[in-house]
């Protein structure tokens, strides 16, 4: 319904430089999600969005209006906090009609979307009680109401789910990704929990140091991160990332890490592969698997340290010169694994970086 | 001294040590320090009463601590209606519809706009709020007595000194430092996300002040009420200069009855206006004691 635009953003708090030239589209109906560890900005970046934060440089298109000088209230965006910020001396309903009420909607108009909103999340039996008188699951849902009830084309969310234990974390996961399908209004989510951000997102912008690293859709994310540090961040377990040095032989670059070397002329470089560049080279760990005497792949022999099973797979450690590679397994491929096993490797779908830029190359 | 395992082997041990015997005594010494020091704040208020009650005869023949021989209410009445202070003797009664008249507005206003105050700087956090805030502790801690005669000269100018609405300004200026702390030091423990979000809803500065913190501000408020209620009506140096003639405070009036020096000493009178002046903060404090003790810790802690 309304798509928004950050141009050159910046924004210093005294010394700390937070933001840092951002630039960010978000089409309309998307649901984006900024990803990144505490202090990134990400957080920041939102209550710009949000007006609750002046910029120092820069605009924030919404719509077609640039809304950089517009307050807060005068944004039409609504936004669900991470406290949840529930009015402490207000009823549930009131709670809920508040907003509509100081935009001077009609009375009946309110009932009627209070009620819609209580019926969608399951509140209705609880309308006259206070915020104290709620658990923390039925205070979220109250703040996730007061940004419904307002119809607004904008929502925003900031770490709404940080709160809450884990079985209902996943529940709420969800409904915010039904609601959203249902009522198509464009998000912008803020996390550091990149599970969320993979299962929520159209989009995500993950976020080092006031500046987006990557903004793209989850898989893109997952499949080809553009910086070492999204390669690292994203993905659970974690990808193997090898140091290691490129050398060509007779025009086919190969990586070279101790005492190991791996073709690597199946991955798709950017540019022209230069002898003797230091490069990081991350597989996922179900990239990698076990050789067969079938195998075409690129090889190279391991012993195993660690096994770690995690229920429907085991992650198995190996030794790769003086460097750790965890593989993932189906269980029973796992059972008995021991020694020096022979692993097969898939250049096409690994990440390699430049160890200097800690970009994708 | 030997504590005792209550629990059957197996189950978490829970000890129960004895309460120790040595506390008593001491006890028993803050008992009687708490006992002496009722006596002691206590005593002025019943031999106000008690004499207060007396007959004129019953003055002249007893000392201050024998007790009255009947309930006599004559010197309340006369306090209140007809005591005199030089040619005119009208008693306290106006003086007490004055008092009201200041105290009411008075409380109120100061209150607002310390509040009002008191909220704008806990949202608002910049050099020039921390020069205002500074300022207003000076004003707060400032004695009285230094800015007296500047307040006059300025209220005389513009023809405020020694009207109604100009003993109430005077209060109101003088509330309002400690009005604004008090309310900046509640409203900093506020989560800032309330009002954010408050703003998100589409409220501006004082529909986020009246709907939202106000409410949530009742103990602080009850604090407040009862400091300024009880410190504009017992004030009698900023009644005596700023009131005028015609609005004089209740405890202006009592001091000019007592100190009159025509004729007998009428203690009994005196006692009684002296009680009539001091109930209602009395009453304020007896009424609402329990919500004064939880704000002044509502206020000091969080909400």
């Amino acid at each position: 319904m309304t798509q928004i635009s950050v141009i050159d953003a910046n924004k210093s708090f005294g010394p700390q430089h937070i933001l840092r030239d951002i630039n960010l589209q978000v089409a309309s109906g998307e649901f984006i999600v900024l990803l990144g560890s505490s202090g990134c900005g990400k957080s920041t970046l939102l209550n710009v969005i949000a007006g609750l934060e002046d910029l120092d440089t820069g605009r924030i298109i919404a719509g077609n209006q640039d809304v950089t000088n517009v307050d807060s209230s005068r944004r039409n965006m609504a936004m669900v906090f991470q406290s949840y910020a529930l009015y402490p001396t207000m009823t549930v309903r009131k709670n809920l009609g508040f907003g509509l009420r100081v935009n001077k909607v009609a009375k009946a108009e309110i009932a009627k979307r209070v009620e819609w909103a209580a019926n969608l999340l399951q509140l209705t039996p609880l309308l006259d009680r206070r915020p104290s008188q709620l658990s923390g699951g039925q205070r979220q849902r109250v703040a996730i109401g007061r940004a419904l009830v307002r119809r607004s084309p904008i929502c925003l969310f900031d770490e709404p789910l940080s709160n809450l234990d884990a079985k209902l974390r996943t529940e709420m996961r969800l409904e915010i990704k039904k609601l959203h399908q249902e009522l198509r209004s464009t998000i912008v989510y803020v996390t550091h929990d990149q599970i969320e951000a993979m299962t929520l997102a159209t989009r995500v912008a993950v976020m080092k140091a006031g500046k987006i690293e990557q903004y793209a859709t989850p898989d893109e994310l997952y499949g080809k991160p553009e910086t070492l540090f999204v390669a690292g961040f994203v993905g659970s377990p974690s990808m193997n990332l090898l140091s290691a040095r490129i050398r060509i032989e007779d025009g086919e670059p190969m990586a070279i890490f101790g005492e190991h070397q791996l073709p690597i002329d199946a991955y798709p470089f950017r540019h022209p592969a230069v002898n003797g560049q230091e490069i990081v080279i991350g597989f996922r760990p179900e990239d990698i698997q076990l050789a067969d005497d079938r195998t075409t792949l690129p090889t190279l022999f391991a012993p195993v340290t660690f096994v770690e099973p995690m229920g429907a797979d085991t992650l198995v450690w190996f030794a790769v010169g003086d460097q750790k590679l965890s593989v993932r397994l189906p269980a029973a491929k796992a059972r008995g694994l021991g020694g020096e096993v022979r692993l097969a490797f898939n250049p096409s779908i690994a990440s390699i970086f430049s160890k200097k830029s800690e970009q994708r190359l | 001294m030997t504590a005792t395992p209550l629990a059957q082997s197996g189950a978490p041990v829970i000890y129960v040590v004895p309460r120790a015997k040595s506390a008593k005594p001491g006890r028993a010494i803050l008992y009687v320090i708490l006992s002496v020091a009722l006596v002691y704040y206590a005593i002025p208020l019943l031999l106000v009463i008690s004499t207060s009650l007396k007959t004129t005869d019953e003055l002249r023949t007893g000392n201050i601590f024998t007790l009255p021989q009947s309930l006599n209410f004559d010197a309340w009445s006369k306090a209140w209606m007809t005591a005199c202070t030089g040619i005119e003797c009208n008693g306290i009664h106006g003086n007490f519809w004055n008092s009201v008249e200041i105290v009411v507005p008075g409380v109120v206003f100061s209150i607002l706009f310390g509040a009002l105050t008191g909220f704008a700087l806990s949202q608002w956090q910049s050099k020039l709020s921390r020069v205002i805030l500074l300022s207003l502790m000076l004003g707060a801690f400032i004695p009285y007595q230094v800015i007296l005669y500047p307040m006059v000269r300025i209220f005389s100018s513009i023809g405020l000194y020694g009207t109604l609405p100009g003993i109430i300004l005077i209060h109101i200026i003088f509330g309002l430092p400690y009005m604004a702390l008090l309310f900046f030091n509640f409203y900093q423990g506020v989560p800032p996300e309330l009002s954010k979000a408050a703003k998100m809803d589409g409220a501006g500065f004082f529909t986020i002040f009246f709907e939202i913190m106000l409410p949530m501000s009742v103990n602080v408020l009850v604090v407040a009420i009862i400091m300024q209620a009880t410190g504009i009506w017992n004030d009698f140096l900023l009644g005596l200069i700023f009131a005028g003639r015609d609005h004089l405070p209740i405890t202006v009036q009592l001091n000019n009855i007592v100190n009159t020096t025509t004729g007998v000493k009428e203690y009994n009178v005196n006692m009684a206006a002296t009680f009539l002046t001091a109930l209602p903060p009395l009453l304020i404090y007896i009424l609402s004691g329990r919500y004064f003790a939880r704000g002044l810790a509502a206020g000091a802690v969080k909400g």
